[in-house]
């Protein structure tokens, strides 16, 4: 799936005309994380400023075009911010345009690409909308709540089609490793939680009740070749756990090492063979970030990448895989 | 036990279950055997609620008798008085009881008809321990004593008491709820592991035991029950108020890990199902309740057929509103 992706990367690069220096690999020049700042008057805090794109270099350059303030579908500001989403590899961002609240799509070189005005519902309040971009930023995953008309849209960001919806009672946990399927969970009969894989068009593919150890553990990913359910364990021994959805058996039980003190934030399939987590330290003062690839044939692990997120931070979203 | 004074559920896990016999003698006649025990909620100046009066009896005839000299609070470890309800169990025959004795707080077993109350040994009421931190209930024929210590009080492991020899079996500590079989002859107890996941076991007496982590839908069931077989678990599920499913019931073999396939049972999902056990080589006897919170408390006994989920009403009654705390016979 890396070999896919770098020609989309070229290609988006040689389209939009060369800025600067073209990323060499998937995290060159691409982005970490997008943050925005928090203003303090009378003890409220409230999103300012615009949008910060953090990238691994540790340049933070303000994103201009994107909504902060989430809006009501008549235009007017809500409390909440807008959705973003950045896509595991760093390369694509999703969000709402400011200037028209149009669906954007923006690509490591910077070129945005704007969706169709009726990718999303009329009428749709942006606080109700959650983004999630494939790892490799080719799929896009709007989520969109509401008591009524709940439902999950699917894009492909590159044609800019809208490409099926998903139930909206089924929670989205994401893409497959290379963007060709996604999972849902369900709280099904009998109070058990129940998984379900569909096509990138929405078609369903295949359902199952796993065992407890992959219910109960948190953030599932799933593998790319959709068969793959991966969760981390973390507990006192903690685990990384593989669940083949096909034949419905827990496959694998790795130990893995997991550094103290910090929860799971993401888990994302990054290759045939790779998981790949961010972890999250809260405490006191700034949120710690540390992304861990793990061998899905062992569990060996290294850490990718850390960082500390902005301290001025109101919200921040960091990449996926 | 259930507590309309103290909100919280005390027990992690909700296993339920115990019991077997057959009434031999139902047709005959017999003493009048309890349906359930219970204690008043009196309210003191600030609208707190407590337990309080005598530990009353419902029993089979619709009459109401007051045990006198049993407890109506739980102590703490020092031996201070609680706003928990004291302790108390009816074996599923409806002819034993345990209590808390009133002063020293002694656990007591009688008979329900009437006999001295017999003092069960001081150690399973261990030093440092309260009456509030344990839970006690007994084996359907009353022939054993099962007392689990809760998690407030460390890891001290649960105890069984055998009556006729007076042996004392330790059960590993850190299991949570733990019921008797449908003869008694066995303990199931559930218990949390490090990766989120819940095992259940079944202890035998003996010290020897099976163990196994069973699927979502043994384990998120909610209401379980060993077999008198020591391996066979009934798990129902509490059906689901607003799509209006049933519950459902399935069997799960904790030496095979075979599930079998769900039976739907004829109970109205608005129904709160507490209590399942095996009555029978095929057959639980399920509990319901509805009211509670002030209100009357109207306990439902039905048997269920664990092949077919064919359901038959057993028994209904009312324990009268203002109820601090109540333990149905067997439950």
């Amino acid at each position: 799936m890396r070999i896919a992706f770098t020609i989309t990367a070229a290609a988006l690069v040689l389209a939009a005309g060369l800025q600067g220096t073209a990323a060499a690999g998937p995290h060159g020049e691409h982005v970490r994380y997008v943050s925005v700042k928090a203003c303090t008057v009378r003890e409220v805090s409230t999103p300012c400023g615009p949008w910060r794109l953090v990238t691994h270099s540790g340049a933070i350059k303000p994103l201009k075009d994107a909504q902060v303030t989430a809006l009501y579908a008549n235009g007017k500001p809500s409390e909440g911010t807008a959705p973003i989403a950045v896509s595991g590899d760093g390369g694509t961002l999703a969000y709402f345009r400011k200037k028209d609240g149009r669906l954007a799509i923006r690509d490591a070189a910077g070129h945005v690409k704007l969706m169709p005005k009726t990718a999303l519902p009329r009428r749709t309040h942006q606080f109700n909308v959650t983004f999630e971009l494939s790892n490799d930023g080719r799929r896009l995953a709007a989520i969109v709540a509401g008591e009524k008309r709940a439902t999950t849209l699917l894009y492909d960001t590159v044609s800019g089609i809208t490409l099926g919806a998903l139930p909206g009672d089924e929670s989205f946990t994401g893409f497959s490793g290379d963007g060709g399927e996604v999972m849902t969970s369900v709280g099904a009969e009998e109070t058990t939680t129940e998984l379900r894989v569909y096509d990138d068009t929405g078609r369903f593919l295949l359902t199952r009740v796993p065992p407890q150890i992959i219910a109960n553990n948190g953030v599932q990913a799933l593998s790319p070749d959709g068969e793959t359910v991966a969760v981390l364990v973390a507990s006192r021994k903690p685990l990384l756990v593989l669940y083949n959805l096909r034949t419905d058996e827990v496959v694998a039980k790795h130990r893995i090492k997991l550094p103290a003190g910090y929860g799971v934030d993401r888990v994302a399939w990054t290759g045939e063979e790779q998981v790949t987590a961010h972890l999250t330290h809260g405490g006191s003062g700034a949120t710690k970030m540390r992304i861990v690839q793990f061998d899905a044939a062992n569990g060996h692990s290294r850490t990718r990448d850390s960082y500390t997120v902005l301290r001025d931070s109101y919200s921040f979203a960091a990449c996926g895989g | 036990m259930r507590h309309t004074t103290t909100a919280a559920a005390l027990l992690a896990l909700a296993v339920t279950g115990g019991v077997a016999t057959v009434p031999a003698t139902a047709h005959a006649r017999q003493a009048d055997t309890a349906r359930a025990a219970w204690i008043k909620a009196c309210t003191d100046r600030h609208d707190t609620e407590y337990p309080c009066g005598p530990l009353r009896l419902l029993m089979s005839s619709g009459r109401e008798r007051v045990v006198s000299g049993a407890a109506a609070r739980a102590v703490d470890r020092r031996g201070r008085t609680t706003s928990d309800p004291a302790r108390y169990a009816v074996s599923a025959d409806g002819q034993w009881l345990v209590y808390e004795r009133a002063g020293d707080h002694r656990l007591v077993l009688r008979r329900v008809s009437g006999s001295p109350a017999r003092e069960l040994p001081r150690s399973l009421v261990p030093k440092g321990i309260g009456t509030s931190d344990l839970w006690v209930s007994l084996s359907p024929s009353g022939d054993r004593v099962l007392v689990e210590y809760l998690e407030d009080a460390g890891r001290e492991p649960s105890r069984v008491l055998t009556l006729a020899t007076g042996a004392i079996t330790k059960l590993p500590a850190r299991e949570e709820s733990l019921r008797f079989s449908g003869d008694g002859d066995e303990v199931l107890s559930g218990r949390i592991l490090s990766d989120n996941t819940t095992r259940y076991t079944a202890h035998r007496l003996d010290g020897s035991a099976i163990r196994r982590v069973p699927p979502q839908a043994v384990a998120n069931s909610g209401t379980l029950a060993l077999a008198a077989d020591g391996h066979t678990v009934a798990a129902l599920g509490p059906g689901n108020e607003q799509t209006g499913a049933k519950p459902r019931l399935r069997l799960y073999d904790l030496a095979t890990g075979e599930l079998s396939p769900a039976v739907e049972v004829a109970i109205s999902p608005t129904v709160s199902v507490y209590s399942a056990r095996w009555s029978g080589p095929d057959r639980l006897t399920v509990k319901t309740y509805t009211g509670g919170d002030g209100e009357a408390v109207k306990v439902r006994v039905v048997t269920v057929d664990v092949t077919t989920g064919a359901l038959e009403q057993e028994d209904r009654y009312t324990i009268r509103a203002r109820v601090g705390s109540w333990n149905t016979a067997g439950e």
